[in-house]
């Protein structure tokens, strides 16, 4: 009966020091559940994949990459979706000994729950591939799916999410900016909700990428984006 | 010559208009010219920063490369209406660590080693579906639970480039203590809920040592077949010439674009009892060589479907599968509810459970329950990385194959960081 009453007080005092109801927590990883074969159905030609986990909490300059993402991101990131300790897994392709491509998975909150967006990117360009939702929570699951709507996205970078900041405020219709020219296949207000947190996925995938793998490449347009957005303001 | 002198002024005056821009039909050349403001991305271009290798060593290199260590606090509390123990109080108290190590060279990951270890504290033992293992363990025992070593694509070095391609993800090999290749619980991490699938019931044991291929026939067809001890916590050979498991599975596009799991699973061979778990075993709760040689046959259709609902995440789960524990006929079901809501803050589940066997000394005897939990979580991930819950849970026994009907209410602390 003593050991019972030591557990009860071990349970009472962990309880209390861990209050439930905590905001801000939690960390949800991003890894593919049978990486073999959804590498190959993005690479037919793969021959061998390599697994990189990467979690900014572990990195020397995490935090200020946390805050980095946030800034680029144009958007606050979710408590429960989106934490510092997230950890991510970025996939690396090989065709023999040269590398024809990565692959690197998001979490984003949507409407109906989780949205889990995969995409692939060219080792040199830093183009996008193809995407893929590994889960996809939502009331517009199908027409996020459709290839008409997935396709729209092959060949884009994160400059042209850049420079969207930009065209987007200062010369709307402009038509060099691409990512105004995505149709959205939404049918109601709700699932257009997704169709926007879907991009923000896509997006904040190219920047984690960017990070992790471009070492920064694309810094430039942000930095241009916003220094001609400051001049036109002034 | 007098005409040109009259027709001079009126020439002067057509030109000098013109060049006012004042005719009926202006020549757009003539328009003003609106600016347009110039391109700012242009010339903007890609940095190229050069490719930084790390010098690091290789020990702090194997464990920074996908090097993974959690650690665990488990606690448990159960009572109940009409149980064994005296006082009615089961505890379990346990502390414990996970670590995942993935093995690459420059251009393949190529392994993975998993050890989960706990140093658990029970007292007062009551039957609980989330620990019929820890009925002979009284006190402080330091326990492993999954202890495997995982090789990918293990033909590679035999293949060509073409072959390699071809096959990827086909054969990769599972060497040591995991969860029996039966059922959903490959493919389910039951930590620490109370919410248990069929195995430890129908087999006597979750988790067993064993080697075996496991892989992608298809991108829709999974396939595991795997020889096993069947000696469930311990590795040993008592005689029994072990089980032979095999399952094939939906492939993962069917979860992901349908929400559906599920497989076919087959066990047949010779596995030791868990004395424990024997309803007509008398040494409950001590230490038991009494292990049998049962000569067993299972098999087994599972489904797992996961759909939006009620403004969250809800799962139903069904376990269905028929033998022999020969020349014993067993048959088990096992339906299930699992609901998250969509702030992953809650969540509720409901079992009911069904193990019938007809045995010569209890014949056609069945043990089923009907069990509710509600959970609060202050950290839910969805790949189980980071988890901190408290649950509520509430077990009716309808029926016992010997002995009383008992209500079971339990309460559990689980944080897994």
């Amino acid at each position: 009966m003593k050991s019972i009453a030591a557990a009860v007080f071990a349970i009472t005092a962990v309880a209390l020091l861990s209050p439930m109801p905590q905001p801000a927590l939690a960390a949800i990883g991003c890894t593919l559940s049978n990486p073999a074969q959804d590498l190959k159905y993005l690479y037919p030609d793969i021959t061998t994949y390599k697994e990189e986990l990467r979690d900014l909490s572990r990195m020397k300059d995490g935090k200020a990459l946390y805050s980095a993402l946030k800034e680029r991101l144009g958007s606050d990131l979710d408590p429960v979706y989106e934490t510092y300790e997230t950890p991510y897994t970025v996939y690396t392709i090989f065709k023999g000994k040269g590398i024809i491509g990565y692959v690197h998975g998001v979490n984003v909150p949507g409407q109906g729950g989780l949205i889990q967006v995969f995409l692939s990117s060219d080792p040199k360009t830093g183009a996008i591939g193809r995407i893929f939702f590994q889960r996809l929570e939502s009331p517009a699951a199908k027409a996020l799916r459709s290839k008409d709507f997935l396709d729209q996205f092959k060949n884009l970078d994160l400059a042209d999410f850049y420079k969207h900041d930009y065209y987007r405020v200062a010369e709307p219709g402009n038509e060099k900016d691409r990512i105004e020219r995505i149709k959205s296949p939404a049918t109601d207000e709700k699932a257009q909700k997704d169709v926007e947190a879907s991009i923000r996925g896509i997006r904040k995938n190219l920047i984690l990428l960017d990070f992790f793998i471009y070492d920064h490449r694309f810094e430039p347009f942000y930095q241009q984006s916003r220094a001609a957005l400051a001049k036109k303001k002034s | 010559m007098n005409i040109l002198r009259r027709s001079l002024p009126a020439i002067l005056f057509v030109v000098c208009m013109a060049r006012c821009g004042w005719t009926q039909d202006p020549a757009p050349a003539a328009a003003p010219k609106e600016e347009k403001p110039a391109d700012p991305f242009a010339g903007v271009q890609p940095d190229n920063p050069g490719q930084t290798t790390s010098q690091s060593g290789w020990v702090k290199r194997f464990f920074s490369n996908n090097f993974t260590l959690k650690k665990e606090l488990y606690f448990q509390l159960t009572t109940g209406y009409k149980v064994e123990a005296d006082p009615p109080l089961y505890s379990r108290q346990s502390a414990g660590f996970e670590l995942l190590k993935k093995f690459s060279t420059h251009t393949a990951t190529i392994g993975a080693f998993d050890l989960q270890s706990r140093l658990v504290r029970r007292d007062n033992y009551i039957t609980v579906l989330n620990d019929l293992e820890g009925a002979d363990r009284k006190g402080f025992n330091l326990e492993y639970h999954n202890a495997y070593l995982d090789l990918y694509n293990i033909f590679n070095p035999l293949l060509s480039d073409s072959s390699r391609s071809r096959n990827l993800g086909r054969f990769n090999w599972r060497t040591g203590r995991f969860y029996l290749p039966f059922g959903l619980n490959l493919q389910t991490d039951t930590h620490g809920t109370l919410l248990q699938l069929s195995n430890e019931q129908n087999f006597g044991f979750e988790r067993d040592w064993y080697s075996g291929l496991y892989g992608s026939l298809t991108r829709s067809i999974n396939y595991d077949v795997y020889y096993l001890l069947g000696s469930g916590y311990r590795p040993q050979f008592r005689g029994q010439s072990g089980l032979l498991g095999a399952r094939v599975s939906l492939g993962n596009r069917f979860l992901t674009e349908r929400g559906l799991e599920g497989g076919i699973s087959v066990m047949s061979g010779e596995r030791l009892s868990n004395p424990s778990m024997q309803a007509e075993f008398p040494g409950k709760g001590e230490e038991s060589d009494a292990s049998t040689i049962v000569r067993t046959f299972r098999i087994g259709i599972d489904e797992r479907f996961t759909h939006l609902l009620w403004g969250g995440t809800a799962s139903f789960v069904t376990e269905l599968s028929g033998g022999q524990d020969k020349p014993d006929a067993v048959f088990t079901q096992l339906h299930q509810v699992v609901f998250t809501s969509r702030s992953r803050k809650w969540g509720w589940a409901g079992q009911y459970r069904h193990f019938w066997m007809d045995s010569q000394k209890l014949p056609g005897k069945t043990d089923s329950s009907l069990i509710g939990e509600i959970t609060l979580y202050s950290q839910n991930d969805v790949a189980a990385s980071k988890l901190r819950w408290i649950k509520f849970s509430m077990e009716r026994q309808l029926e016992r194959r010997e002995g009383e009907t008992a209500w079971l209410f339990t309460v559990q602390y689980y944080y897994y960081w």
